[in-house]
């Protein structure tokens, strides 16, 4: 039953259950009230009927005993017995029972003795008493009936009501309510057109009940959703518009990486046939150039003044620089090109190295120089070279003038990168052109002092940047200068 | 041994007339036959073209090799003197303008014994070229087949 109820209508019987409940305990509580006003009016009639017999029936009996009347006595007392619920009486002389009538019983009983006493020459006299004993059985009984009609009468009310209240709960509220809910469930963008409606009458306005404010809300949530998805439909039609423009854009970016991807590739084998034309090409006309002119300075040189020597001596020294300038330009383009490859580099291990071909091939003194030991790197070994071979040799030459020359070597931690330097206590520069000191073909001192084409810190300076770091220089003319570079990490050039 | 011959392949006659000069500089008194071309130098090794009937059991005891020829490159002339049975054990020097990283390894690859960029200072040049006689002519011993 609560199962089927259950399903049927799980509202209904949770409503149905807590009425139940409530009005059998008030019910309960009306019956018990009741039972207790019964008891007390039946306990009442009872205790009239010991009043009456005291007033009507004590002066019979009491002529009767005083008269030794023994059946006059008997019948007053059968008499007396007949009374509704009057259970035993008896007449009591000195302690003892000298007539009786009825049942004698101790429990459920309401006991009275009255004296019994005669007028005898104007002195009342005490003769005997007599006991009245009623019984409780029939008053307890009746109560009993009474209790279990009300119960009965009760439980059958209650249980009719709340099939009652089930059935109109159902009519009136749960119906609609699965309706309802039906409705709701069914809802989507497409179906807020639809309207809900329920089987009942049409209320008047001023009749308006809580399922008329539900639905016109529910009316009322739909106009708003309505309005909420047309909104969102537009949205979603903007949103498709602008990611067919983005792909457009994106094909078409994509197809732009793709041509300036061909040009650069175009450019890059164009470079690199005009490098590889300019190292074969460009440098042949000037070994004819130098050739010739030493051939001529060799074999016709007896022909020659000084003069002629000089001028043959300048078209060499011209064609060589040239050949120089070539070589410089070219090793840069190669660095520029040359795939990197990254690996821890032992730099002191490579500093010995390149010491040891730079003071074989250029003569410098390598005891000028100071390595600190255990020096160590990231990056391209064959690149790292080339920075390592430029710097040293800028600080060698541009403090070949000096006494006692002093290079160093080494690494600080700033900012917690390594920054690796290279001091020479040389000719130093000037600040004013620090900018200058990078840029290829730019040189900040005179051909005649040091030798050299500018290109060597430029390739410095495209390593370096290749490899993710930067570099910069502090110097003073007369005083050295120092070159700083990092590897990875890029690091904002420190003003001097 | 001075009767043997160097065969010099250089197409730029300015070339060849500085590394004559430097050669006779040096005090190297061989007979030097010059090919201008690489497919004259193939010529003369395999005894066809313009030296047909040349006894091609003499052949040069060092080969100095352009890479920039006309006609057939240094890099192909190596190539197919390498795959020749004759030729295949010649010493050759590249003796060239350039010194690109991959015209290096190319030529390395192909077996070439040598390779010497000439420089444009001359005196380095001849001082190079006497280096090279010295060593080739002098001082390296040869297969006997090339003897």
């Amino acid at each position: 039953m609560r199962k089927w109820l259950d399903k049927f209508s799980p509202l209904g019987w949770r409503l149905v259950s807590a009425t139940v409940a409530f009005s059998t305990v008030v019910a309960l509580l009306a019956t018990a009230f009741q039972l207790f006003l019964d008891y007390r009016r039946d306990l009442g009639i009872i205790e009239s009927t010991l009043d009456q017999v005291g007033q009507s029936y004590l002066p019979t009996i009491g002529n009767a005993l005083w008269a030794t009347n023994r059946k006059e006595l008997q019948v007053a007392l059968d008499g007396l017995a007949r009374l509704p619920d009057v259970r035993h009486v008896a007449v009591i002389e000195d302690g003892a029972i000298s007539a009786q009538a009825g049942q004698p019983k101790a429990s459920n009983v309401r006991s009275r003795n009255y004296s019994l006493t005669h007028l005898h020459r104007g002195e009342t006299m005490t003769i005997g008493s007599l006991s009245v004993v009623m019984d409780m059985d029939g008053l307890y009984r009746r109560l009993l009936d009474k209790f279990w009609v009300i119960l009965i009468t009760n439980g059958v009310k209650t249980f009719l009501v709340a099939g009652f209240m089930l059935g109109l709960f159902h009519l009136l509220v749960t119906r609609h309510l699965r309706r309802i809910a039906d409705f709701a469930a069914r809802q989507g963008a497409g179906t807020l057109h639809e309207r809900l409606a329920l089987e009942r009458p049409k209320h008047a306005p001023h009749q308006l009940d809580e399922f008329d404010l539900l639905l016109d809300g529910f009316t009322r949530m739909q106009t708003n959703l309505a309005t909420a998805v047309e909104i969102l439909e537009q949205d979603i039609v903007k949103l498709e518009r602008a990611e067919a423009e983005i792909q457009e854009l994106n094909s078409a970016l994509e197809q732009r990486v793709a041509d300036r991807t061909a040009q650069l590739e175009a450019v890059n084998r164009e470079l690199e046939a005009f490098s590889y034309s300019v190292s074969h090409d460009l440098r042949t006309p000037l070994r004819s150039i130098d050739g010739f002119s030493q051939a001529l300075a060799e074999d016709y040189g007896e022909h020659l003044d000084a003069v002629g020597h000089d001028y043959l001596n300048r078209v060499r020294r011209a064609a060589q620089r040239m050949g120089l300038l070539i070589d410089d330009l070219l090793r840069l383009a190669r660095v520029t090109r040359a795939e990197m490859r990254h690996t821890k580099v032992d730099l002191s291990a490579l500093t010995a190295e390149v010491t040891d071909d730079l003071c074989r091939h250029k003569g410098y003194d390598g005891r000028s120089l100071t390595v600190q030991p255990g020096l160590v790197g990231h990056g391209d070994p064959t690149l790292l070279r080339i920075v390592l071979e430029n710097l040293l040799d800028n600080a060698w030459k541009y403090s070949s003038k000096i006494m006692q020359p002093k290079i160093e070597l080494g690494s600080v931690t700033q900012d917690g990168r390594v920054v690796y330097f290279v001091r020479d206590n040389g000719a130093g520069f000037d600040m004013t052109y620090v900018n200058k000191l990078f840029g290829a073909f730019q040189r900040l001192h005179r051909d005649e002092d040091f030798a050299g084409t500018g290109v060597g810190l430029a390739t410095v300076k495209r390593i370096v940047h290749r490899h993710g770091g930067e570099v910069w220089a502090e110097g003073c003319p007369g005083a050295g200068a120092v070159f700083y570079f990092t590897l990875n990490e890029p690091l904002r050039p420190v003003a001097a | 041994m001075h009767n043997k011959v160097i065969l010099l392949v250089e197409d730029n006659p300015d070339d060849e007339t500085l590394t004559l000069r430097a050669l006779s500089k040096s005090k190297i008194l061989n007979e030097i036959v010059v090919a201008r071309d690489g497919a004259e130098a193939l010529d003369y090794l395999f005894g066809t073209g313009i030296h047909a009937g040349r006894d091609v059991t003499v052949q040069p005891q060092l080969i100095l090799l352009d890479l920039k020829l006309p006609k057939i490159d240094g890099l192909e002339v190596l190539k197919r003197l390498r795959a020749d049975p004759r030729t295949a054990l010649l010493p050759v020097t590249i003796l060239t303008t350039s010194n690109e990283e991959r015209d290096v390894i190319t030529s390395y690859k192909l077996g070439v014994n040598s390779y010497v960029r000439k420089p444009v200072d001359s005196d380095a040049f001849i001082e190079g070229v006497r280096q090279l006689g010295l060593y080739w002519l002098v001082l390296n011993t040869p297969p006997a087949a090339c003897r």
